[in-house]
């Protein structure tokens, strides 16, 4: 996998970023918290998961959950 | 010094909570939720770890679980945000002013009207009931304490969580006495909002308190406005908690001290921990009873109706001149009206005070002998 393939999945706030990352984990999922690169924020500062593959896969599982996903970003 | 002030302030701390007090300075020195290098986002896992520690404890969720700097912020954002112009609010007269005040500021500022329900002690239907009946269309919320910080007596916040339920109220619980020591179910109890302080039976440090929401759709508006780290370039406060209600950076040690804390009451079992102080209550109200001398102000001292609280007097003598004496000889106990005018109003002890007996885990039962053995002595000299 290429770095240009790498995403990342904007949520709320970096409390939501672990609780989704926790949830994922325990799905055998793995992610990255990360803050959200300058040029690629919102509404400014922020973290997100860090994903390698599966991005909107993995968007909808969150979503499922109750867990907010702001946007999918190209790394 | 033996000190039976643990109402006020647990002491001693767990040597778990001193440690990780420490380590917030010594190795989470980051800005928790404030940047993305390894130190801040070190911290900011931690401080996950303990608000998932905290919403197991009370069962909510941990995105529900905000830190504030204590109870009485808890308590100030919960009322001030929920309650709107011209609302009706139901408290008890067994509140602390961190719930009268800013509900009767709130009388002068938005017009809102409040009920003070004296709870029937023993009978947890008839003060139920008591509630029930001051319920009008206005009705915004209940909000009670948990138990009495001044006599232990507890409420039956079961009971008026489902009262809540059935009248589409809002509930909120001011847990600062109980925390720690009975087990808090939020969901079991139907608690909107759960307002704690962080150094007293969860044997956190001071400067430390939390709230949890467990409702999603209150829209509490925030107390204080600040940066929160996230959605930064917006001028309003943002929408989802934790952030709404953390602006400003938070006090690291404090919520670790929270995280070690709960841990150490884990370690234990909060039963344990309510059977131990129970007990030495039990054996102290017991002995005061046989004392000359001795005023105190519940009939009885039962299991599960009483928290760890002994509220009491000698002769006619002004609850902080006890105190006092009690100092002299070595005893830490807090006098005076414990910033609850409302409950020592119902108790008839807004001149005198009362001297409050409150032991931890940490207490001894030689040190209630010694302490028992002052109070025959006083009784004899005082008053």
């Amino acid at each position: 996998m290429s770095l240009n393939k790498r995403k990342m999945i904007l949520v709320n706030s970096i409390t939501y970023a672990y609780k989704a990352r926790d949830f994922l984990n325990e799905k055998g999922i793995k992610v990255y918290i990360e803050r959200v690169p300058a040029s690629m924020r919102i509404n400014g500062c922020g973290y997100g998961l860090r994903v390698n593959n599966d991005a909107e896969v993995i968007a909808e599982i969150l979503e499922d959950a109750g867990i907010k996903v702001r946007k999918i970003i190209n790394l | 010094m033996i000190y039976f002030d643990n109402a006020a302030t647990t002491f001693p701390k767990p040597q778990k909570v001193i440690f990780e007090a420490e380590k917030a300075i010594t190795v989470y020195g980051g800005n928790p939720g404030r940047g993305g290098h390894k130190m801040a986002m070190r911290v900011s896992e931690k401080i996950y770890e303990v608000r998932k520690k905290v919403a197991k404890f009370f069962n909510a969720e941990p995105q529900n679980v905000s830190f504030t700097l204590n109870c009485t912020m808890s308590l100030n954002t919960a009322i001030k945000g929920i309650v709107r112009k011209n609302d009706h609010v139901i408290i008890s007269s067994l509140e602390h002013n961190s719930v009268i005040r800013p509900v009767h500021k709130l009388s002068l500022t938005k017009n809102v009207t409040y009920d003070v329900i004296e709870p029937v002690i023993g009978d947890d239907m008839k003060t139920v009931e008591a509630f029930e009946e001051k319920i009008n269309p206005n009705t915004r919320a209940i909000i009670t304490t948990h138990a009495s910080n001044v006599t232990g007596v507890v409420m039956p916040i079961k009971k008026l969580g489902e009262l809540c339920r059935k009248r589409n109220l809002i509930f909120i619980v001011d847990g600062a006495q109980s925390a720690g020591v009975l087990k808090i179910d939020m969901k079991e109890n139907n608690i909107d909002i759960l307002c704690l302080p962080g150094h007293k039976g969860l044997y956190g440090i001071t400067g430390s308190g939390i709230m949890i929401v467990n409702n999603d759709n209150l829209g509490i508006d925030s107390l204080i406005e600040g940066g929160t780290g996230s959605a930064s370039a917006e001028v309003m406060m943002p929408d989802f908690q934790p952030d709404r209600f953390e602006a400003g950076t938070v006090n690291t040690a404090g919520i670790l001290s929270i995280g070690a804390g709960i841990d150490f009451i884990n370690g234990m079992s909060i039963s344990e921990i309510y059977r131990h102080e129970f007990d030495l209550c039990s054996y102290v109200y017991n002995k005061l009873r046989r004392i000359k001398n001795v005023k105190l102000y519940i009939d009885d001292f039962k299991y599960g109706k009483n928290l760890p609280i002994i509220g009491f007097n000698i002769g006619n003598a002004n609850s902080d001149s006890v105190v006092s004496e009690l100092n002299r000889y070595g005893f830490a106990l807090r006098g005076g009206l414990h910033c609850s005018p409302l409950a020592h109003r119902f108790y008839g002890t807004l001149d005198s005070g009362m001297a409050r007996f409150a032991p931890s885990i940490f207490s001894k039962r030689s040190e209630c002998e010694k302490f028992i053995n002052c109070i025959e002595l006083l009784g004899k000299n005082i008053g």
